[in-house]
């Protein structure tokens, strides 16, 4: 399947994940509508399938461990929660070769475990933990056995080879300028600071962040375009933690707008010079 | 003989006539009206000139329409206790109630008894796929392996992904039933336990059904107890029952499992509804009144309400292990199958039932020592649903390795038995129960011994790969039956203890959680329980292995 297909099946299951976000947080249909549009439209997203990075997977990783993570704050007791979470923090190590390290910080944050006995609290770190360390464990096993790596071979084989480095970042602060689009998330996720869903949304963006500056320090060779395309969910996941009086008010559109309009500023201003 | 209809008017109870005389004449009761005398509660009792003299415990005016009698004889219906016209029925047609009891459906639908454990036609069968891979071993020894292998790997994976999704699927949250129904609306429940040997449990059971919230005069409460078994029969007697509650004495006979002596007092039952509970069990209070708010919400093609199982001595391994396995199961495994419509192999206990449908279908299967799974699936092949009911009987687990390996042989035989029986007419169950309901029971009922007799062979080649290395399989193609089996056997476990742990979560039970890592030493344990009931079912099939109770009676 060529990434002709495969780049807009991806596009269209994201946006699938950002509107059922919405639509679980009570946001009426066509609120959710546009919001996952607008969403949808982010710089990072269709850019990483024009580089020579397998952003999109990742995206799709993360935007499934923001819905489950919601899922699970929301919930505990629930085991398709809890099972979501721990298949789609398998995705992320799968999708990327610095899934291991997002997997890795965001278990423990995520698990954002109940004031109960240590031995339940254990006992949930262990059913959370189970599925990615068995994939860690898999996956290592796989590579030193066949020397195949399968986030590796996901990342050249899945985006359109031709365009490779049609998207260079220009100097060193591409690595920090990525993160603007986050910024009118702050917003919303401030409104409900003390919320259970409101940390698990700062978990995955905060594990996120340190494992792309783990990739500089480490030297594994990522683009930051890849990272960009991560943090996409983390729009809509933060309009999912916001409680609006009126959630057919335009105001609640301003946030993924800004965030859209700054992502392809930072993109066309810092990594895309030869289009200028 | 002429069926009496008086006249058109309805017959009275005479409150004042003559008492019965403590001998029943066994000669005026006909055997033919056995079911007349069982439903109406009467009982031709004894003659004074052209009066018969019938017992009645309906206290119903109605009861002896239909009554067969001499012409020109008068009958005079005479008020007993119920007990006392039980014991008088029983007297009178004990013989012919416990052949009933163990034969009626054998009778009536041989292929669907157990008491063959095999047809000709299905020995033919085995016989033929034994030979041809005889032959085939023979002919092309790595090539039948890998091929062999591959199959049986994929049965095994196809196995537990089909766990998974059933997991997946139950886990989600059930529209129950909201409210009670009300006190007037409440109908006749029977609750039947069949106890053998468990003296020692009558306090406890006892006490577990007084607790019950439901209306005396709403309730029937049977002991099925064994002619022979005079420590229950005096235990249960030492308990100062209250009047709701009778004690049915089983005669002896074969087979001389539960089922036989649930068919035989199921001839008692009057309730509308019907539940089994065993005598260690602790239902929760307002199981009843739930079960009748399931049912009045449930179309009436919903014959069962499975309720859910678990245990009150959660403490040493095993008996953890097996609260594991009991989550699993109970709370997500057959709510799963009740979501996409699979025929469910019912739990030992706890089984709701409409009574009319069990009676409809012959009772239980007294050959099939697990007559519940088995009830389950017959339910569902004659177009009957079973669902989950949201409330939880508890009781005692098996904590002994004897005694676990016993209950477990057993229901491991059972489910052998039940994929024997129903797969003697696959056609004719693929046509009853749809394709769904066909590939759920092979993957169920069918996967669920398979894999436990699987399991072992896996080990094997593990621990063979792990001591000299996979090396050891280099010659050939013996080395990709290695690697299939290993992969198998690692997801399998991998998944076991994954599955095991999620069905803790339900109940909050998260802090048993460490337990699951050891699940594959379980499983290891529950194919040997395999192997033990595949040999007893080839050397004595309906043999009943008793599991014994009473440790934490009374907790």
């Amino acid at each position: 399947m060529t990434a002709y297909v495969l780049a807009p099946l991806v596009l269209t299951l994201i946006w699938i994940l950002f509107f059922r976000m919405l639509r679980s947080a009570d946001y009426p249909v066509p609120m959710s509508l546009a919001v996952a549009f607008v969403c949808i439209a982010q710089a990072g997203l269709w850019v990483s399938p024009l580089s020579a990075a397998g952003g999109l997977w990742f995206a799709l990783a993360m935007a499934l461990a923001a819905s489950s993570a919601l899922a699970f704050a929301e919930r505990q007791d629930d085991a398709r929660a809890i099972f979501a979470l721990g298949g789609s923090l398998a995705a992320i190590q799968l999708a990327d070769p610095s899934g291991d390290i997002v997997a890795a910080l965001a278990l423990p944050m995520l698990a954002g475990l109940p004031r109960a006995r240590f031995s339940r609290n254990a006992g949930l770190l262990l059913v959370l933990l189970f599925i990615p360390c068995l994939t860690a464990i898999g996956m290592a096993w796989f590579t030193t056995q066949t020397h195949f790596n399968f986030a590796q071979w996901l990342a050249r084989n899945s985006q359109i080879s031709a365009a490779s480095g049609f998207v260079e970042s220009r100097s060193r602060a591409s690595w920090v300028l990525f993160l603007a689009p986050l910024l009118p998330a702050i917003v919303p996720v401030a409104a409900e600071f003390r919320s259970r869903r409101s940390w698990s949304v700062l978990a995955l963006v905060l594990s996120v962040v340190l494992a792309s500056f783990a990739t500089v320090l480490l030297q594994i060779s990522r683009s930051p375009v890849i990272f960009m395309a991560a943090l996409a969910p983390a729009i809509p996941a933060s309009l999912a933690v916001w409680r609006p009086e009126d959630r057919r008010t335009l105001r609640v559109l301003l946030p993924p707008i800004a965030s859209t309009v700054l992502s392809w500023i930072v993109v066309l201003a810092e990594f895309v010079p030869s289009v200028r | 003989m002429a069926v009496a209809t008086f006249g058109g008017r309805r017959p009275r109870l005479y409150r004042h006539l003559p008492t019965l005389g403590p001998h029943c004449d066994g000669q005026l009761a006909d055997a033919r009206d056995l079911p007349f005398y069982l439903t109406h509660a009467v009982l031709p009792w004894s003659r004074s000139g052209d009066v018969l003299l019938c017992a009645s415990a309906s206290g119903d005016d109605g009861s002896a329409n239909g009554l067969r009698l001499p012409q020109n004889q008068k009958a005079w219906f005479v008020p007993v206790g119920r007990a006392a016209l039980h014991a008088a029925i029983e007297r009178r047609f004990r013989t012919r109630l416990a052949r009933n009891a163990a034969f009626a459906l054998a009778r009536a639908e041989p292929r669907l008894s157990a008491q063959r454990v095999v047809l000709p036609g299905q020995a033919m069968a085995f016989a033929g796929c034994v030979a041809a891979i005889g032959i085939a071993s023979v002919l092309f020894p790595y090539g039948t392996a890998i091929v062999l292998t591959i199959l049986l790997g994929l049965g095994f994976a196809s196995n537990i992904v089909f766990r998974a999704l059933l997991v997946w699927i139950g886990a989600a949250e059930f529209p129950h039933p909201e409210g009670r129904p009300d006190a007037d609306d409440l109908p006749l429940y029977t609750v039947l336990v069949p106890m053998y040997r468990e003296a020692n449990m009558a306090r406890h059971i006892v006490r577990s059904l007084n607790a019950l919230e439901y209306p005396r005069t709403r309730l029937q409460v049977i002991f099925a107890v064994e002619r022979d078994d005079d420590e229950t029969y005096g235990a249960l007697a030492e308990q100062r029952l209250p009047p709701h509650f009778e004690i049915i004495r089983v005669p002896p006979g074969t087979p001389r499992t539960k089922p036989r002596a649930c068919n035989y007092a199921l001839n008692f039952v009057r309730g509308e509804f019907l539940v089994i509970y065993d005598a260690e069990d602790r239902p929760e209070p307002d199981q009843l009144k739930r079960s009748v708010a399931a049912f009045r919400a449930a179309p009436d093609r919903v014959a069962c309400l499975q309720a859910r199982l678990n245990f009150y001595n959660r403490r040493g391994w095993l008996a953890v292990m097996f609260t594991l396995d009991y989550s699993l199961w109970f709370d997500f495994l057959l709510s799963g199958l009740d979501r996409i419509g699979v025929p469910m192999p019912l739990g030992g206990t706890s089984n709701h039932l409409r009574t009319s449908v069990v009676r409809e279908i012959g009772g239980w299967d007294p050959f099939n020592v697990t007559e519940d799974a088995d009830l389950g699936i017959r339910l569902a092949a004659k177009g009957y649903r079973v669902s989950v009911l949201d409330s939880t009987t508890f009781e005692e687990a098996a904590d002994t390795l004897p005694n676990w390996l016993r209950q477990r042989s057993r229901w491991l035989k059972g489910y052998i038995q039940t994929w024997l029986v129903h797969m003697r007419d696959p056609l004719r169950l693929f046509r009853n129960v749809g394709w769904k309901g066909f590939v759920g029971f092979q993957l169920f009922v069918g996967g669920t011994f398979v894999s436990a007799l699987l399991n072992p062979l896996l080990w094997m080649v593990f621990v063979v790969s792990a001591l000299f290395g996979v090396e050891i399989f280099r010659d050939g193609d013996a080395l990709v039956v290695a690697r299939v089996s290993l992969a198998g056997l690692i997801t399998g476990n991998a998944l076991f203890i994954y599955l095991a742990m999620l069905g803790l979560v339900r109940r909050g039970w998260l802090h048993f959680a460490i337990y699951a890592l050891t699940a594959p030493v379980y499983w290891l344990l529950v194919s040997i329980a395999g192997y033990r009931g595949l040999l007893q079912l080839l050397r004595r099939p309906f043999y009943w292995e008793k599991t014994h109770h009473g440790a934490l009676a009374d907790p």
